[in-house]
């Protein structure tokens, strides 16, 4: 009995060594740790004055900010601690103080200061350099005028108290500053390297052996508009996660030769530009060797119309008549749109604000369904007449008294490839034979004329986009308030009520106030046609089956791969 | 004394030829529409905008910027790269003009030599099947697009057989380093020199085997291959030789789509996304690097013409 106990006790011990061993043999890692990627080469390396996915992409992993960004298992956006360990906010919510990590290290050993933070924002604002992102920190006091040459730097106020501690003050308070100031343009310099450097004429911007690295990897060797390697930062605070002792970026510019090297297994991960691979690789996800991912992007593809006072209508002189808008908004399938140009693998929208953008802990979508997509508004959408109706009452109201078949709408374009043509073409097909009036195509050369065109509101409608730099839908909705920064490229949109609710949710830090604003603001902007919604793009990506924890955050860079690894394969 | 002032006479002509193509190229880069920084100053207000454009000097006048711009042609300053900051065409040439020119050089080796070969083969054999197979091999090569034979060449032999690497330069280590990754490169450019340099030598050996002298070479008992190797041969490699230093100009000016398609980091590549860029202080110093360095080698094939072939002299020189 105690024989066949024992033996009873070695086979499970046996059974329950090898279940182990085949979990271990899953995930033990490979010897070599290298993860090959494409990229495009970036024009500066300079974190004030980032301005594209790519440089986002690259700097993040080579430099670090207060914070971190990684998504876990459910692909939902968790933001760690980095350069900061806290931050306290005052009781009038304009005062935050922030705490930073004291073993920090540069990859040259030296510490990273609150000092390299100062520097940095006092860098950003600085109004000789005109970096695109400087607006981000206007809400600190003293920032606007500072950067628009109108103030001194004397007066900001960002104050350094000692290597572990700074502080800024806002002039109002601001809900999503926290969001703000973990971003690139907010990244710590090293001031002293780039006053050396620029002392003895030297290239900081662009050359890698000037700058030193407080992020997981370090840029080891460039070579320009071809390739770039990252090697593990051994400075690195956190290094312990970092398991990839080297990344390599290639320049590689034909679609076909990309999907070469990923079909060799000579790049590991790859966001594909070329839709058409989704179906060719359907096998290779099918066989395994390829895992399939895709991510909603926080970014809106929208129709603008040009609603400007100065505009008067636009050439058809009916663009200021809600109703003519909104006619040629629901006139357009943006089903088919999804299908036809973007393989049915985005999301066709139906309002402004993109899925998974959130106030709080409430997601925006959820807490208000999009305003076209309710059981109304697809019935007045699906019927041609009514809207045809609806058209010629609007344009009846601003004062047409024509025929309105004889109505010409005008889109402007520049230097188009043959998807924009599709596309355009599509517009044109789609409102001609629903609402009954002609749709003019009108091309510009290159985007300078086309600059002109729009300065001097010779068009109807464009299509236009955005991408949200940061998790809130204020990213989003800013671009209608009344003579904002971006009312020109945006159509000029104009309401009292909206403006309101706006400056109602900057005002206010209670999350559902701000919800409630936001809801009520999108809705007018709906309602009175200020857009015609297209589309939510959604990323593809695509991951060589070895390769495992990539993040794919929603802002910031694309992939984050600091904590990625390589399994045996 | 005579040749002295023929080549005084001739750099004089150089130098007006470059200022001339420095002028047309900057005005032509003034005349087209949009600039490197309109992109980028899109979304940024006004004021920073403008001091953007007075940053870059492209607030000014054009008569201002040429006269800045051609005071720089003079002491060597191109200015800096608006796109990549920091960077100038002496740093881009220094870095990138190697690698073209590696990949150019051994494109032209290979495509010369062959080239030489199937014009022998062909003027040789006139009238037979290889002289047909190469005029064919000539034509086909020469018309169709080096993009297409790179891609191909890629797809057959790096991406089904996986007999050399997908894309890829050898990164450091001297010129016989990584001569892998070069095969593929090569091969996809070498066509154009083959088909040119095959009917060159084919015209100017049947040329030459038409002439009286070989007649009188054959009436001498000479054997038909001793007639072709020192007579036909030699006298054929007259536009061989004038057409050489060409060749070896255009080898550093690099090649868009072989660069293009095996992301090799070199010259050409660059050159064509900085006219797309806009990054005029680039295009302007690149054209005029290449444009004198062309100059200067019609120059040197002038000079060659009279050195290989004794029937052409500079003008009034005597015997």
């Amino acid at each position: 009995m105690k024989k066949l106990l024992s033996l009873i006790l070695a086979l499970a011990l046996a059974l329950s060594l090898s279940a182990a061993g085949l979990a271990e043999n899953a995930e033990e890692l490979a010897e070599v740790q290298e993860l090959n990627l494409i990229y495009t080469d970036l024009n500066l390396l300079d974190v004030n004055d980032i301005r594209n996915a790519n440089e986002f992409q690259v700097l993040t992993e080579v430099q670090e900010g207060l914070f971190r960004v990684f998504t876990d298992e459910n692909g939902v956006d968790v933001t760690e601690y980095a350069g900061a360990v806290s931050y306290d906010v005052s009781d009038d919510l304009l005062t935050y103080t922030f705490h930073l990590r004291p073993e920090a290290r540069w990859s040259d050993g030296e510490p990273v200061t609150a000092r390299n933070y100062v520097d940095s924002w006092i860098r950003l604002l600085d109004p000789e350099k005109g970096f695109s992102y400087a607006f981000l920190a206007y809400s600190i006091a003293g920032a606007e005028a500072y950067n628009n040459g109108e103030g001194s730097a004397d007066d900001l106020a960002i104050t350094y108290i000692d290597d572990a501690t700074f502080s800024v003050t806002l002039t109002t308070p601001d809900a999503i500053f926290i969001k703000k100031v973990g971003m690139c343009p907010f990244y710590p310099i090293r001031k002293d390297l780039i006053d050396a450097a620029e002392a003895e004429g030297k290239n900081w911007t662009n050359d890698y052996t000037l700058h030193v690295f407080n992020g997981p990897f370090v840029i080891s060797n460039r070579v320009l508009e071809n390739s770039m390697t990252l090697t593990k930062n051994e400075y690195y605070w956190d290094k312990e996660h970092v398991i990839l002792d080297k990344v390599n970026l290639r320049v590689v510019d034909e679609t076909s030769t990309q999907a070469q090297l990923v079909e060799a297994a000579q790049v590991d991960l790859i966001q594909l530009r070329d839709l058409e691979y989704v179906s060719l690789w359907q096998k290779y996800v099918d066989a395994g060797t390829l895992v399939y991912r895709a991510k909603t992007d926080p970014s809106s593809t929208f129709i603008a119309f040009d609603m400007h006072q100065a505009g008067n209508g636009g050439p058809s002189g009916l663009m200021n008549n809600a109703k003519v808008r909104k006619a040629i908004a629901l006139a357009l399938d943006v089903d088919e749109y999804n299908e036809l140009f973007q393989e049915g693998l985005s999301t066709p929208a139906y309002s402004l604000v993109p899925y998974a953008v959130s106030v709080g802990e409430t997601e925006f979508r959820a807490a208000n369904p999009e305003l076209y997509a309710t059981d109304a508004y697809r019935e007045l959408a699906g019927d041609a007449e009514k809207l045809a109706a609806l058209f010629e009452e609007g344009a009846r109201e601003a004062g047409y008294t024509g025929n309105i078949a004889d109505v010409v709408l005008t889109t402007i374009i520049y230097s188009p490839t043959t998807l924009d043509t599709s596309i355009n073409e599509w517009y044109k097909q789609q409102i001609e034979s629903k609402l009954g009036v002609q749709v003019a195509i009108s091309v510009f050369p290159d985007v300078t004329t086309w600059k002109e065109a729009r300065d001097s509101y010779q068009y109807d409608f464009y299509t236009m986009g955005w991408f949200g730099d940061y998790n809130d839908p204020e990213t989003f909705m800013q671009l209608f308030i009344t003579g904002g920064g971006y009312a020109k490229f945006f159509g000029g949109f104009s309401n009292a009520r909206y403006d309101e609710l706006m400056a109602d949710a900057y005002a206010t830090q209670d999350n559902d106030q701000r919800l409630a604003d936001f809801i009520e603001a999108e809705n007018i902007l709906l309602e009175e046609g200020g857009i015609a919604p297209i589309y939510f793009e959604t990323k593809q990506y695509y991951a060589q089956s070895y390769v495992k924890g990539v993040s794919y955050p929603m802002f910031g860079a694309d992939f984050e791969f600091s904590r990625a690894y390589i399994v045996k394969h | 004394m005579n040749v002295a002032k023929y080549l005084l006479k001739r750099f004089a002509v150089m130098v007006l030829t470059l200022y001339i193509i420095a002028t047309a190229t900057f005005f032509l880069l003034a005349l087209t529409p949009g600039d490197a920084l309109s992109q980028r100053v899109e979304r940024l207000p006004d004021k920073v905008a403008e001091r953007l454009y007075a940053r870059y000097g492209l607030d000014r006048p054009v008569m201002e910027r040429y006269w800045i711009t051609m005071k720089g042609l003079l002491r060597g300053d191109f200015g800096e790269s608006i796109i990549y900051e920091g960077e100038t065409v002496q740093s881009i040439i220094r870095e990138k003009g190697p690698v073209s020119a590696r990949l150019g050089i051994q494109q032209m080796l290979l495509g010369v030599t062959l080239g030489l070969l199937l014009g022998i083969l062909a003027a040789v054999g006139k009238g037979n099947v290889w002289d047909y197979l190469v005029v064919c091999i000539s034509i086909l090569l020469i018309s169709v697009p080096n993009l297409i034979f790179a891609l191909l060449l890629q797809q057959v032999f790096a991406g089904k057989l996986h007999w050399f690497p997908v894309i890829g330069w050898p990164a450091e280590g001297g010129w016989f380093s990584g001569w892998e990754y070069t095969v593929l490169p090569t091969l996809a450019g070498c066509f154009g020199y083959i088909a040119s340099y095959a009917r060159l030598l084919k015209a100017a050996m049947l040329d030459v085997m038409g002439q009286d002298y070989i007649l009188t070479a054959e009436s001498k008992g000479l054997s038909h291959k001793e007639v072709i190797l020192h007579h036909v041969l030699r006298n054929s490699f007259i536009p061989i030789i004038t057409r050489l230093p060409m060749s070896v100009a255009m080898c550093i000016t690099g090649s868009f789509f072989v660069e293009s398609v095996f992301s090799i980091p070199g010259l050409g590549l660059y050159y064509v996304n900085a006219v797309a860029a806009k990054d005029v202080t680039i295009v302007m110093g690149e054209t005029v690097i290449i444009a004198a360095i062309y100059i200067f080698v019609i120059f040197l094939t002038d000079i060659l013409y009279t050195v290989v072939d004794p029937r052409i002299r500079i003008s009034g020189g005597k015997r």
